[in-house]
C-alpha cells in the first residue's frame, strides 16, 4: 500500500528536516550532488563504487568522508526497493545494516546520528516486511512459513524498539521550545513546526512497525487481533495529537480505520473513513492521493459490513469517483482498486437479484466494464479481473482463445496454475478434515490446472522475448520447472531447473529451482536399475553441491547438505559426510534430520565394521571412535527433535529408529541407566511408542530389536523383573507371530543377544573397564539362572551355556589360570552342559539326534577352561571308549593334557605321547601320524605337529642342564624337519583356515617354537 | 595584412554612411559605463568612435570590446543581444527572426544581425538541437566570416567556426580557424587560442606532441588576470588530457585533481572536461570503474555541456559493455544517438 511505501517519504522527510545543515558543505567534489545522481539513475552499484572511492580521494570534502558509511547505508536500501530479486533485497538490507552500524561506531556525535538509528530500524523494518511476504508465497510448508515469520517478528520487534527510541528523541527535542513564541520570530516558529513534523512522523513510523507486527500472526488469531488494535490505538494516538492539521495526522486516522476494518468492527472503520473524506481536500496531489486511498478502505468495508455488504452504497461511491477520476489517477494504483472494487460491488450485488432483473443486468455490464479496465494494466489485481470479466461473459477456459504473445500466455498459464494451487489447497484442507466428497473433483482440477499451466508457460517461452525482462522469464521457467516435476517430467524438470539457478542465481525461485533439479535427478536414480545409476548420481551430487555452495544462507542449502550426507555415507566418506553436517547451521530446521541420519549411518557402519573378520576390522581405537561419533551425533540429533515432539505423533519413523540405536548403544557401553533413560523417556521413550503403538513400532522387527535391547539393558542395571518383563514380551511377540518355529526364532534372538553380550564385554575388556565387566557379567548371571529355572528347552539350555562360557571367555584374561570370575563362570558353563547331558541319557528325545557328543566335547571346553582338568579328562576318555577315532575328542584331550602341562609338567609328555595310563588316549604325535599327510587334513596335522612342538618346547623350558638341552634340540628339530617336508609352508602354500584360523595358528606356533628354542640354545 | 587594411578601409566605408548619428554604444569590459558616441571605423581588432563629434577618433582594441549597440538598431537586435549574452540562444534566434527589413538597415546592423543569427544558430546546433545541423550553421558562419573579415565579430566567428569544426571531428579544418584567433594581438586572445589550438591537435595523434607545446605556452605564460589565470587553468586540464594520450596516466589524474580543486564551481564547461579527461585517463590505465564514475560526473551533474555529455555518454556505453552492463550501454547510446546524432561522438559510436 502506498501508505507503506511513504515511509520512505517519512524518513526521508526526517533526514531533511531534522538534519538541516548537518549535511557536509562541499567546496570541491559535488559529492552530494553526485550520489543523489547516481541513485535517481538507479545506478546503486556505481553508488558504493564511488563512496568506496571518496574514502581516499583528495577532492572529498573532510564532512562527507564522515558519512560515506551512512550514505552507502541510503544507497544500499534505497537498492533494495527497487530489485526484485530477493537474494538482492536480502543483499542490500544485510549491507546498509552493517554500514549504519559502522557509521554509528566511527561517528558517535555526528549530526545524523538519530537518523542512522532511524534508518536502521527501518533496515529491520523491510526486512520484517519482506519475510512476512516471503511467509506468505506459495509453495511454503507451514515449518517453513512459522520458521520466516518468527524471523519477520524478531526484526520487527527490534525495528519497533529502535522507533520507539527515536519517537523518545524527538518528542524531548519538541519540547525544548517554549509554548508561546511571538509570530515575529520566524526562525524559532520553523525550526519548532520542523521538531514538531519529526516527532509526529517518529510516531508514524512507531505506529507502522507496530501494525506489522500484526501481519506476522495469523489472521484473526488473538495475537493478530491484539495487535491490530495496538496498532489501532497507536494511529489513533497520533491523530488525537496531530489532527487534521499535519498530513501526517491524516495519514494517522486513514491506518486507524483500515485497523477497524480488519479488526472486523466495520461500523467504526466507515465512521472513521467518512469523517476523514470529509477532511481530505482535493489538492494539493498528496492530499488527493491520500483521499483515494481512503475510498479504497471504504469501499473494502463496505463490502464486509456483516450481515449485509454495503453493495449500493459502495457502487455509488465508486462510480462517482471514476468519474471524476483525473487523468492519469484513474490507471495508477488506487484508481485500478477503486475500478476493481467497484466492480466487485456491482457484481455481487447483481448475484442477489433475480437472472432477469434489469438491475440485475446492468451492474453485471458495469462490472465486467470495470473488470475489463482493470485487466489491461499489469498489477494486483488484474488477474482476478480479467478472470471475472470472464465470468461474466460467460466464457469457459475452453471456449477462450489462444494467446498470440509472451504477456498473454503467461498470464493464462498464471491462472491455470492458481487453479492447481487452489484446489491442491482444498483438497488437503478437507483430508486434513475427513472431509471427501471433493476428493475426486479437486484431484480432476488439479491435473487440468497443471496440464493447462504447463501448456500455457510453454507457449509464453515458445513467442519473442527479446524484450522481455529476464525476471518474467524467470517466473515463467521456475514454474516450468516446478510442473515438468510434479508431471513427472524429470528431465525436463532437471535441465529448467539448472538452467535458471546457474545462468541467474540472483533471481527469485533459483535456489529452488536448483532444488528442483536435483530432486529430478534423485528421482530418476530410484527408477534406474541398481548396477547403473552413476550418471544419475553424478547429477544429484553436482547440483547438491553447487546449490549448498551458492547459497549458504538460504534454506534450499540445508537440503542440498543433507543429500550430500546421504551421498558421503553411501561411500563411507564419513569424515566428509561429518564436513557436509557441519555446514548446516545448527538453527536449520533440517539440522536435525541431518545429525540423525549421519549418526544413524555411523552407527550401522560401526556394527558392520565390528563384525568384519579380523584381518579386515579396523583397529580399535578407530572401532571407539565410529562409536563415539554415532553416540554424539544421534544424542544431538535426538535432542533437537525431542523439543519439538508434543506427542508420540510427531515423532518420524527415523527418529524412532535413531532412539532405538541410542538404546543399543549405551546398554552395551558403561553407562546402561542412560538407556534405561532413553527407554522410558515420557516424551520419546522406546517403550513409550511401543506402548503407543507408534507407527515405527508396529513392525515385528523393530519390536524384537526393542525388546532385545530392553532385556539387555535391564540385565545390565540389574534390574530383573523389569529384564523378565522384557523376555516375557520377547517370547510373547515371536510366539503371536506365527512362526512354526517360534522357539528356535527365540533361541537365536537371545543367542544373538548373547554375542552382542560379549561383544560389550570385550570392549570394556579392550577399554581395561574390569568394573564395568564385573556389574555387567553379575546383571547377566542373575538373567541365565533364572532362564535355566523357566525352562526345559533344549535349545534355551544350550543357549544359557553359551551364555556361561561367553561370559567366561569375556572375562578370560588369556592367561593359563583364569581369573576366579571366569573359571566359575566356565564352571558354571559345565555344570549346564552336564545338566543337558543328564536330560539326553534321561530322554532321548530331548536333544536332537547326535547332540550327545557335541554337548560332551563342549562340557570338557568348559571344565578345561575352568581348569578342572581331571573332569575334562574324564569325560572325554569316556567318550574316546566309544569311540577312539574320533579326531576331534581326540584334539580336545591333547589340549587338556597340554593346559595340564602348565601344572604339571609331565603332562606335556602325555600331551605328545597320548596317556601311558588309558591307551585310548592319543596325544598329538599319534594324531598327526593318524592323520596323515592328505591334504584336506593338512591343517589338521599341522595343529598336531605344532602343537607337539610346543609341547616339548614347554615341558624343555621345565628343565635344566643338558636335559633341557636335549629336549630344546629336539623341539628344534620338529620344526625344521616339517619345515624341510613343507618348504612352503606360511609362503604359497595355503593353511585352510577355520573361524579361529587354526592353519595360521600352526605355522605361528612352529615360527615362535623355533624362534624360542634358537634362543635358548644359543644362550646355553 | 594588406587584405586586412582593405577590409578596413571597407568596414570605414560602410560605417561612413551612417555619418551624423549620435548615439552608439561600445560596452567595455570592466567598465561600469559605455562609451557613447559615433563608431567611425571597424576593423578586425579594433572600432574607432567618435565620443565628441569633433572627429577625434578613439580606437577600442577588440578584446576590450563586451558589445556594441548602434543607436539606429531595431529593438529586437538589442534582446537578441541580451539573450546571447545570457546563453539564451533560441530567445535571442527569435528575436533577430522578428526583425523587419533587415536590408533596409545600416550596414553595420546587417552584420550584426547576421552575425548573431549565425551564432545563435551555431550554438544551438552545438547543443545538440534536432533542427539545426552542426554542418548547416557552420555554413553560415562561414558566409559572415567571409563576408566580413573587418568586422569586429571576426575573431569570435573564427573561434566559433573553430569549435563548430571541432563538434563535427573536423580537427584539423579547426586548426586554420583557431590559428586565426592565435593570430590577434593580444596575449588573451592568444592563450585562448593555443587552449583550443591544444584540444584540436589532441584529438589528431599524430599531433599531440604540438598540442603539448601548445599547452605548455600558455603555461609558461606570465600574463596576470582573471582570464589569463582561466586560460592557464584550461591549459592545464589540456596537458593533463595530453598526459593522459601519451601513457602517462597516474600523472594525468593528479593533473586533473588539481585542476577541479582550483576551478570555479560555476565553471560547468571547465568541470565537465576535466572529469571527461580524468575519465579518459582511467580508461587509458586500465581502470574501468574509475573511468565510469568520472564520466558519469559529467552525465549526472553537467550534462548540460553538451559537447561534454557527448564525450561522456560514449566513453559510458563502451565502459558499460566492457563491465556488463549492457542495458546500461544501449540506454547511454540511445542518449547519444537522440540528442547529439550529428556529434562525432554519434558518428563514431555507430550511429
Amino acid at each position: 500500500m502506498k501508505v507503506f511505501k511513504s515511509l520512505q517519504v517519512l524518513i526521508a522527510g526526517m533526514v531533511v528536516m531534522g538534519t538541516l545543515g548537518a549535511r557536509p558543505a562541499e567546496a570541491v567534489e559535488r559529492a552530494s550532488d553526485f550520489l543523489d545522481g547516481l541513485r535517481k539513475q538507479g545506478y546503486f552499484d556505481m553508488a558504493i563504487d564511488y563512496l568506496e572511492q571518496m574514502r581516499t580521494s583528495p577532492l572529498a570534502p573532510p564532512e562527507f568522508k564522515k558519512t560515506i558509511d551512512y550514505e552507502a547505508g541510503i544507497t544500499l536500501v534505497a537498492e533494495s526497493r527497487t530489485t526484485r530479486s530477493a537474494t538482492t533485497r536480502e543483499k542490500c538490507l544485510d549491507g546498509a545494516r552493517e554500514h549504519f552500524k559502522t557509521f554509528l561506531t566511527a561517528q558517535a556525535n555526528h549530526p545524523l546520528v538519530p537518523d542512522a538509528n532511524i534508518q536502521l530500524a527501518n533496515v529491520h523494518f523491510e526486512w520484517g516486511k519482506i519475510s512476512v511476504a516471503q511467509a506468505n508465497a506459495p509453495g511454503k510448508t507451514a515449518q517453513e512459513k512459522k520458521d520466516l515469520l518468527d524471523t519477520a517478528r524478531k526484526l520487527l520487534e527490534d525495528a519497533h524498539k529502535a522507533f520507539v527510541a527515536a519517537e523518545d528523541l524527538m518528542h524531548k527535542k519538541s519540547n525544548k521550545f517554549p509554548k508561546e513564541i511571538p509570530d515575529s520570530d520566524k526562525k524559532a516558529l520553523e525550526e519548532r513546526g520542523a521538531a514538531r513534523a519529526d516527532w509526529m512522523r517518529s510516531q508514524l513510523l512507531l505506529a507502522a512497525a507496530v501494525y506489522e507486527l500484526s501481519t506476522t500472526y495469523e489472521p484473526g488469531s488473538t495475537q493478530h487481533k491484539e495487535q491490530v488494535t495496538k496498532a489501532a490505538k497507536t494511529y489513533g494516538d497520533v491523530y488525537k495529537l496531530f489532527g487534521s492539521s499535519r498530513q501526517g495526522g491524516l495519514r494517522a486516522r486513514l491506518m486507524e480505520g483500515r485497523c477497524f476494518k480488519e479488526l472486523g468492527d466495520t461500523a467504526k472503520a466507515l465512521e472513521i473513513l467518512t469523517n476523514l473524506t470529509t477532511l481530505l481536500p482535493d489538492e494539493p496531489e498528496v492530499f488527493r492521493i491520500l483521499k483515494n486511498q481512503t475510498l479504497v478502505q471504504t469501499l473494502e468495508t463496505l463490502l464486509l459490513v456483516k450481515p449485509k455488504p454495503k453493495y449500493a452504497e459502495a457502487i455509488t461511491l465508486g462510480t462517482k469517483w471514476i468519474k471524476d477520476a483525473r487523468g492519469a489517477e484513474e490507471s495508477d494504483i488506487e484508481g485500478l482498486q477503486i475500478h476493481f472494487l467497484t466492480g466487485r460491488a456491482a457484481y455481487e450485488f447483481a448475484k442477489t437479484l433475480k437472472d432477469d432483473d434489469p438491475k440485475s443486468q446492468e451492474n453485471r455490464r458495469a462490472a465486467k466494464k470495470d473488470f475489463a479496465y482493470v485487466g489491461r494494466f499489469d498489477g494486483k489485481y488484474q488477474q482476478e479481473a480479467k478472470a471475472l470479466e470472464l465470468e461474466l461473459a460467460g466464457v469457459k477456459d475452453e471456449e477462450r482463445k489462444e494467446p498470440k504473445n509472451f504477456v498473454d500466455a503467461r498470464d493464462r498459464g498464471k491462472q491455470a496454475w492458481e487453479k492447481m494451487r487452489v484446489a491442491d489447497l482444498q483438497d488437503k484442507a478437507e483430508a486434513a478434515e475427513g472431509k471427501t466428497e471433493n476428493h475426486e473433483r479437486l484431484v480432476k482440477q488439479k491435473a487440468e490446472g497443471l496440464a493447462d499451466a504447463k501448456k500455457y508457460y510453454r507457449m509464453a517461452m515458445g513467442f519473442d522475448t527479446s524484450d522481455v525482462l529476464a525476471d518474467d522469464l524467470n517466473e515463467v521457467r521456475y514454474h516450468l520447472c516446478y510442473l515438468y516435476y510434479l508431471g513427472g517430467d524429470l528431465y525436463e524438470a532437471a535441465v529448467t531447473g539448472e538452467f535458471v539457478a546457474k545462468n541467474y542465481p540472483e533471481t527469485l525461485g533459483a535456489a529452488a529451482c536448483g532444488i528442483i533439479a536435483m530432486a529430478s535427478y534423485q528421482t530418476l536414480y530410484a527408477g534406474a536399475p541398481k548396477n547403473d545409476r552413476q550418471f544419475e548420481t553424478d547429477q544429484v551430487y553436482r547440483l547438491a553441491k553447487y546449490v549448498a555452495d551458492r547459497w549458504p544462507a538460504r534454506p534450499q542449502a540445508a537440503d542440498a547438505l543433507i543429500v550430500l550426507v546421504n551421498i558421503a555415507i553411501q561411500r563411507n566418506e564419513y569424515a566428509q559426510a561429518m564436513q557436509y553436517l557441519a555446514k548446516i547451521p545448527e538453527d536449520s530446521r533440517r539440522r536435525a534430520e541431518a545429525e540423525l541420519k549421519t549418526g544413524a549411518a555411523c552407527w550401522k557402519a560401526y556394527v558392520d565394521a565390528y563384525h568384519l573378520p579380523e584381518q579386515q576390522r579396523p583397529n580399535q581405537a578407530t572401532l571407539l571412535e565410529m562409536r563415539k561419533t554415532s553416540r554424539q551425533l544421534l544424542e544431538q540429533g535426538i535432542g533437537r527433535s525431542r523439543e519439538e515432539v508434543k506427542s508420540t505423533a510427531d515423532v518420524s519413523n527415523a527418529l524412532a529408529g535413531c532412539i532405538l540405536y541410542m538404546v543399543q548403544i549405551y546398554s552395551g557401553s558403561d553407562e546402561p541407566e542412560k538407556a534405561v533413560e532413553w527407554m522410558d523417556d515420557e516424551k520419546i521413550g522406546l517403550l513409550k511408542l511401543i506402548a503407543d503403538g507408534h507407527e515405527a513400532t508396529k513392525a515385528q522387527a523393530f519390536r524384537i530389536q526393542a525388546y532385545k535391547v530392553a532385556l539387555r539393558t535391564y540385565v545390565a542395571v540389574g534390574d530383573i523383573e523389569k529384564a523378565k518383563t522384557s523376555l516375557d514380551q520377547l517370547q510373547e511377540l515371536v510366539s503371536a507371530g506365527g512362526d512354526a518355529e517360534a522357539a528356535k526364532t527365540l533361541t537365536n534372538i537371545l543367542i544373538s543377544l548373547a554375542q552382542d553380550l560379549e561383544q560389550s564385554l570385550a570392549e570394556l575388556g579392550t577399554e581395561g573397564k574390569q568394573e564395568e565387566i564385573k556389574k555387567l557379567s553379575a546383571g547377566f548371571e542373575m538373567f541365565l539362572s533364572e532362564i535355566t529355572k523357566r525352562s526345559d528347552d533344549f535349545q534355551t539350555m544350550l543357549w544359557v551355556a553359551t551364555t556361561f562360557t561367553g561370559l567366561g571367555s569375556g572375562l578370560s584374561t588369556g592367561q593359563t589360570r583364569q581369573s576366579a570370575e571366569a573359571a566359575r563362570y566356565f564352571s558354571l558353563a559345565a555344570e549346564a552342559y552336564q545338566e543337558m547331558i543328564g536330560r539326553c541319557e534321561k530322554d532321548p528325545n530331548f536333544a536332537p539326534a547326535g547332540a550327545l557328543p557335541a554337548l560332551q566335547m563342549r562340557m570338557a571346553g568348559s571344565h578345561r577352561q575352568a581348569g578342572h582338568f581331571k573332569e575334562a579328562m574324564a569325560v572325554l576318555r569316556t567318550a574316546l571308549e566309544e569311540k577312539e577315532r574320533a579326531i576331534a575328542t581326540q584334539i580336545a584331550a591333547a589340549e587338556v593334557y597340554q593346559a595340564w602341562g602348565k601344572e604339571k609338567p609331565d603332562y606335556y609328555l602325555f600331551a605328545i605321547q597320548g596317556s601311558p595310563t588309558y591307551r585310548q588316549v592319543w596325544g598329538w604325535g599319534k594324531i598327526a601320524k593318524v592323520i596323515g599327510t592328505r591334504p584336506e587334513y593338512r591343517h589338521i596335522y599341522h595343529q598336531a605337529r605344532s602343537n607337539l612342538a610346543e609341547c616339548r618346547l614347554q615341558h624343555a623350558l621345565t628343565l635344566t642342564g643338558d636335559q633341557r638341552t636335549e629336549k630344546l634340540e629336539q623341539a628344534q628339530r620338529d620344526v625344521t624337519a616339517i619345515q624341510q617336508l613343507y618348504p612352503k609352508l606360511g609362503k604359497e602354500e595355503s593353511i585352510p583356515e577355520d573361524g579361529k584360523a587354526t592353519g595360521l595358528e600352526a605355522f605361528r606356533r612352529y615360527e615362535s617354537v623355533l624362534t624360542k628354542a634358537s634362543e635358548l640354545l644359543k644362550k646355553k | 595584412m594588406k587584405k586586412q587594411c582593405l577590409a578596413a578601409l571597407a568596414a570605414l566605408c560602410l560605417i561612413s554612411s551612417g555619418m551624423g548619428r549620435a548615439a552608439d554604444q561600445i560596452r567595455v569590459r570592466s567598465e561600469a559605463t559605455a562609451i557613447r558616441g559615433q563608431i567611425m571605423e571597424m576593423a578586425f581588432d579594433k572600432v574607432g568612435i567618435d565620443r565628441t563629434g569633433t572627429g577625434v577618433v578613439e580606437q577600442i582594441a577588440v578584446n576590450k570590446i563586451a558589445s556594441i549597440s548602434f543607436d539606429d538598431e531595431p529593438t529586437e537586435l538589442g534582446s537578441a543581444r541580451k539573450n546571447v549574452a545570457d546563453g539564451r540562444y533560441e530567445d535571442a534566434l527569435t528575436s533577430l527572426g522578428e526583425i523587419p527589413a533587415v536590408n533596409t538597415l545600416r550596414v553595420v546592423v546587417q552584420q550584426d544581425v547576421q552575425f548573431y543569427t549565425a551564432l545563435c544558430r551555431a550554438k544551438i546546433a552545438l547543443a545538440g538541437s534536432e533542427t539545426i545541423s552542426v554542418t548547416d550553421a557552420g555554413k553560415e558562419l562561414y558566409t559572415f566570416l567571409m563576408a566580413n573579415k573587418g568586422n569586429y565579430h571576426y575573431l569570435e566567428a573564427n573561434e566559433v567556426l573553430g569549435d563548430m569544426l571541432v563538434a563535427t571531428g573536423k580537427y584539423d579544418q579547426a586548426e586554420t580557424y583557431y590559428r586565426v584567433l592565435q593570430s590577434a594581438p593580444w596575449d588573451d586572445y592568444k592563450m585562448r587560442a593555443s587552449v583550443l589550438l591544444g584540444r584540436a591537435l589532441l584529438a589528431q595523434p599524430e599531433k599531440a606532441t604540438e598540442a603539448g607545446r601548445q599547452f605548455q605556452m600558455v603555461l609558461d605564460s606570465t600574463i596576470q588576470g582573471k582570464e589569463a589565470d582561466a586560460q592557464r587553468l584550461a591549459a592545464r586540464l589540456g596537458k593533463a588530457a595530453f598526459l593522459a594520450l601519451t601513457d602517462q596516466a597516474d600523472q594525468a589524474v593528479a593533473l586533473v585533481q588539481q585542476v577541479i580543486a582550483d576551478a570555479s564551481p560555476e565553471n560547468t564547461s571547465l568541470h565537465a572536461q576535466a572529469y571527461n579527461t580524468l575519465g579518459n585517463a582511467h580508461r587509458k590505465a586500465g581502470r574501468t570503474k574509475e573511468a565510469l564514475l568520472a564520466f558519469l560526473h559529467v552525465h549526472v551533474l553537467f550534462h548540460g555541456e553538451a559537447e561534454a555529455h557527448a564525450e561522456a555518454l560514449f566513453n559510458l556505453a563502451e565502459l558499460w559493455k566492457a563491465v556488463n552492463k549492457q542495458e546500461r550501454a544501449v540506454a547511454a547510446r540511445q542518449i547519444l544517438k537522440s540528442r547529439y546524432g550529428s556529434s562525432p561522438w554519434a558518428q563514431r559510436s555507430g550511429g
